[in-house]
């Protein structure tokens, strides 16, 4: 068989410029498969193994007071396995350096007896009863201050101000990720998770004897559900709100939806890449088998049997794709190393290793040659069912007829070089009909890479810009009267302020309950808005409530139907009103009422829990500090810098994402353009040979080709577009988050990049056309038929 | 054909260049710059409060029935509200047309002389505290105007200062720290009739207080304006364009600024430009 050896290396070298793009593409497929399935492992990995050794609760519970003794009634439960009762308390930082106040919040830790949320340290140590009040801090906070052990801070904790010396620095499993309760983006720098003695912070909070917060580990097998409410009904007297497990844990859910999205794109994205490379190898084979007809139907006939020719071209096949893999699973360590660094930017996780999983290789593998095998079948069966007799005989000449446009007398007065064209274009419909569709593929991909930036931009813009126009945001510890106004009007440089009313409370519609939000907010307000989907302000409706569309759309509401309300605080103030309408507005599950409406529905006076200012930048540090000093300030959150933070944090990570993802889409046009350039020109070289012996120019034969294939260009652009509008639409409906609904857009002007982008590919494989047919060699091309 | 696939080609460059490079225009929120007159207001928490109130004691020690009305009871003059029981047996009546305000005994029983039992308010002579920082008080005079807003119904309620307290108290704020209060008075002129009924004593109420008021003056709404360096500006509407304008202002309110130089009437303005408008940019 060695002489089929000789024949299978030569073949491979004289395609190398196909196996080249198909191997690009392999590569790209193949790496982000790799890559992404084993970022996913890891991160379940990391995740399982910090969980468990650190001891991460199972069900959580906040309440506003209980005395340590009703923690024997939960202990007692069927199914709790471990309860850890703590106290929580949030409360204003001053860090130095930054005259805006930070958020902290404060948990006890028991120390030696802390058996649940265990803290993993990472330097110094943990805190100890002496001169100074110690805390340990976490991690991002450190960080974000570059804070050292033995550094201090204030804190008004309790009402007074308190200074704190960092004894550690550490993480937990419950702040993975450290999102702060009020911002939506994570803020290093404007909120820190503070750990301080439980004795310490008893005495802060007058909770000697109390807690505030209950962790819970459940024993296998209980019903989560069941014991939840167990609880609820237990802490409800003690102004408990209620109990969630691990799915609704801020940080958890964040992990959760990391995991997720990898395991999507790690299915995704290969999946296009490898089907347009299986494409394209149909493509290449087929019209291989078709140039080597001859050559088959000899071998055959000198006896080498059917079997072994197959195998032969299978073996051809497999080598093409196997080139790719090799460097695809460098890419993908490579990719993969880029995540875990990310991942430790991101997650606090006490070691993140990042290595290709074996499974993720083997995928790999698979998903390289798999497809490869089944776009390859058609051809490979044709070899095995070529009859030597029929090959050997020169094939019919094609159908010259005169085709339809000829017919219809329409290119009758047509110069011969267009209606050579035509005629080329026309003469295999089917052949024009896959060149452009592997074109518009392309382009397809080249928007759908490079839309995630419009779209973050559109939504941070609408999030930051257009709903939210305030300076300041404060937050109070508890709702206040009116009088909050006049006090905060008076500090000089406050121009605007309006106020709103946030009450978590459940809804409940038939037999569907959910815990949602229910904002209060005045006609009028100009600094924070609600908007709906075409970004329009939506004024409140007094008399009932307007919901976000998702309680239309998954929960079949209607218009005039009651919905019970329960607002989630100490006394669970009950209510019944009617929806008024829907808002489209984005962070799916609000609802929606005049600040009068929702005080006569809670019996409250009219009060306010967030306040909204515009200020005067002169006078910014002053208001500041004013605020810091004050006790029912709970936070204070300055958009420009919450954007800054995190334009610093996320805008570099999208950044590179869309470099990767733009560079692959480039690779698949690049090749597929290429490809078909190439294919073409072995095709026709006969023909443009012979063109230029009857005296036809090179300038004349290569824009035959050229216009030939820009004519596939061209008509590949509009169904492109459409396509990639396709595809990044069902993008943004496979990677969309519980809370978040992505929507479509896309700027005109990634349209116009992705075009000019493919036009360019197609220019520079002109260059390298013209080059090939100036070169071109009569007599082999001339011999290329028998 | 050749020219047909040149032309079509460089059309399709062309577009896509175009498309690249220039951002699409803007969607904003304009405001007109207006003439008209201008009130600079002091906006603080106020109180509506009976005038007369009158607080019934037992003139005797003896013992008291329970009593008959309820806080917030209408009560008529002469009104017999209890029985107070000692040598003589004396009907404890109401002084005049009003309101329950206060009661502090309503059980029966024994009770000593000088105690106090219930206080009547009389809504018809109505006037509204204001509870306003020392440092604001002396902006103000006695016979300033004021507006009460925010009592619970749209139209807002012309009142006059009565009097400014001179003496200052010191109060916890809304937010947690200690501040010097002092108490003005204002009067409700020209209430309505059917307003009369409505209010009460101790109801809240929101009194934006005129300190100063102008004519003719050029005005624009306050979420305009931006700071560039030291001064205020605002960017105008130029055909499709966005223009930085700087501008010169002088008194505000709670909602709007006077502009002294800068600016002529009719001008438009975008409100709450964001991060993305600058000179020049497309706007809509």
């Amino acid at each position: 068989m060695t002489g089929l050896h000789r024949k299978l290396l030569r073949d491979l070298w004289a395609l190398r410029a196909q196996v080249f793009t198909l191997a690009i593409l392999v590569v790209c497929g193949v790496a982000v498969l790799v890559s992404s399935w084993s970022s996913y492992e890891s991160l379940q990995v990391a995740k399982a193994k910090y969980y468990g050794e650190f001891r991460f609760a199972d069900v959580f519970a906040e309440l506003v007071r209980a005395p340590s003794s009703e923690l024997e009634r939960l202990n007692r439960m069927q199914g709790v396995e471990i309860t850890e009762s703590r106290i929580i308390k949030d409360g204003l930082v001053d860090v130095a350096g930054q005259i805006e106040p930070a958020l902290g919040r404060f948990i006890s830790w028991r120390g030696a007896h802390q058996r649940l949320n265990l803290i993993y340290l990472r330097q110094g140590r943990f805190p100890r009863p002496g001169a100074h009040l110690e805390v340990v801090v976490h991690e991002s906070f450190a960080e974000a201050h570059r804070l050292k052990i033995g550094d201090q801070i204030k804190a008004l904790l309790g009402g007074q101000k308190r200074t704190l010396s960092i004894s550690g620095v550490g993480i937990s499993p419950e702040y993975v990720y450290a999102l702060s309760p009020i911002a939506p983006l994570p803020d290093d720098k404007h909120f820190g998770v503070f750990w301080l003695r439980h004795e310490d912070l008893e005495s802060f909070t007058g909770m000697s004897g109390a807690f505030n917060s209950v962790l819970i580990k459940i024993t296998e097998g209980t019903s989560v559900s069941e014991l939840k409410r167990e609880i609820d009904l237990v802490l409800s007297p003690f102004g408990g709100i209620q109990s969630y497990d691990r799915t609704k844990q801020v940080s958890n859910m964040f992990v959760e939806d990391e995991i997720r999205q990898q395991r999507v794109v790690a299915t995704v994205m290969p999946a296009i890449f490898l089907a347009v490379a299986a494409f394209i190898l149909n493509v290449v084979l087929s019209r291989l088998i078709a140039l080597h007809r001859a050559q088959i139907a000899t071998l055959k006939s000198l006896g080498y049997g059917a079997w072994p020719l197959t195998w032969h071209y299978f073996q051809l096949i497999t080598l093409i794709l196997l080139i790719g893999i090799p460097p695809a699973l460098l890419a993908g360590h490579g990719i993969g190393q880029w995540y875990a660094k990310l991942y430790r930017d991101f997650f606090r996780f006490p070691a993140i290793d990042f290595s290709l999983s074996p499974t993720a290789i083997i995928f790999g593998i698979l998903a390289g040659l798999l497809p490869g095998w089944l776009g390859s079948l058609s051809s490979l069966i044709q070899v095995f069912a070529l009859k030597p007799a029929e090959a050997l005989r020169p094939p019919s000449p094609p159908n010259f007829q005169r085709s339809l446009f000829e017919r219809l007398g329409v290119i009758g007065r047509w110069d011969l070089f267009s209606k050579m064209i035509l005629r080329t274009l026309l003469f295999r419909p089917y052949r024009l009909f896959l060149n452009v569709l592997g074109i518009a593929a392309a382009l397809a991909i080249l928007i759908e890479g490079s839309f995630w930036t419009d779209m973050l931009d559109s939504m941070m813009d609408r999030q930051f810009q257009q709903m939210r126009r305030e300076d300041l945001t404060v937050r109070l510890a508890n709702p206040r009267s009116s009088g909050v106004f006049s006090e905060i009007r008076q500090i000089p440089g406050v121009l605007l302020i309006e106020g709103e009313r946030t009450q978590a409370v459940r809804l409940q519609f038939k037999n569907f309950k959910k815990e949602i939000s229910l904002l209060g907010w005045d006609r009028g307000a100009q600094l924070s808005r609600v908007l709906d989907g075409e970004g329009r302000a939506v004024a409140p409706v007094s008399g009932g409530v307007l919901l976000s569309r998702y309680f239309e759309t998954e929960y079949g509401m209607k218009l005039g139907d009651q919905i019970e309300f329960t607002a989630l605080e100490h006394e669970q103030r009950r209510f019944q009103v009617p929806v008024l309408g829907f808002v489209d507005d984005l962070i799916g599950q609000q609802a929606y009422a005049t600040k009068s409406d929702l005080h006569e529905w809670l019996r409250e006076s009219p009060v306010v829990d967030t306040i909204q200012l515009k200020i005067d930048p002169a006078h910014a540090d002053r208001i500041y500090l004013t605020l810091k000093e004050r006790p029912m300030v709970a936070a204070v959150t300055i958009r420009k810098l919450l954007l800054k933070s995190f334009n610093e944090l996320v805008a570099e990570m999208i950044t590179t994402f869309t470099v990767i993802l733009v560079g692959f889409a480039v690779a698949i046009s690049g090749a597929v353009i290429f490809n078909t350039t190439r294919i073409s020109l072995s095709e026709r070289g006969w023909e443009m040979a012979s063109l230029r012996i009857l005296g036809f120019s090179v300038k004349t034969t290569f824009e035959l080709m050229f216009i030939d294939i820009g004519i596939q260009v061209l008509l590949a652009l509009i169904p492109g577009i459409a396509i990639g509008y396709w595809l990044s639409y069902l993008s943004t409906h496979m990677i969309h988050n519980d809370t978040f609904k992505f929507p479509l857009v896309i700027d005109l002007s990634t349209y116009g990049g992705a075009v000019l982008t493919m036009l360019g590919i197609f220019l520079v494989s002109g260059l390298y056309l013209y080059r090939k047919m100036k070169r071109l060699d009569f007599s082999e091309a001339l011999k290329a038929r028998e | 054909m050749k020219r047909l696939f040149y032309i079509v080609g460089f059309v399709a460059i062309a577009i896509s260049v175009t498309l690249l490079m220039r951002p699409m225009p803007l969607k904003v929120e304009v405001a007109t710059v207006s003439k008209g007159s201008f009130d600079e207001t002091l906006i603080t928490d106020g109180k509506i409060r009976a005038k007369t109130k009158q607080t019934l004691y037992a003139f005797a020690s003896g013992n008291i029935e329970n009593l008959k009305v309820k806080v917030g009871d209408h009560v008529e003059k002469n009104q017999v509200l209890s029985k107070l029981v000692w040598d003589y047996d004396r009907p404890l009546k109401s002084p005049f047309t009003g309101v329950v305000s206060k009661i502090y005994r309503d059980s029966a029983g024994p009770i000593m002389r000088g105690e106090p039992i219930v206080e009547i308010s009389q809504l018809t002579d109505l006037e509204v505290v204001a509870d306003l920082l020392t440092t604001d008080a002396v902006r103000l005079q006695k016979g300033g105007k004021a507006h009460i807003l925010n009592w619970g119904m749209d139209t807002p309620l012309e009142a006059e200062i009565t009097v400014i307290s001179h003496a200052g108290v010191v109060k916890m704020s809304a937010l947690g720290v200690d501040e010097e209060r002092t108490d003005v008075r204002l009067k409700l002129l020209r209430v309505p009739q059917e307003i009369q009924g409505k209010l009460g004593d101790t109801y809240h109420v929101d009194v934006a207080f005129l300190v100063s008021h102008a004519d003719e003056v050029i005005k624009v709404p306050l979420g305009a304006l931006f700071k560039t360096g030291e001064t205020w500006a605002v960017y105008i509407i130029d055909g499709d364009k966005a223009r930085l304008r700087n501008i010169q202002v002088a008194k505000k309110n709670d909602k709007e600024i006077v502009v002294t130089q800068g600016l002529a009437v009719g001008e438009k303005v975008i409100l709450f430009p964001g991060d993305k408008i600058h000179e020049g940019t497309r706007v809509q």
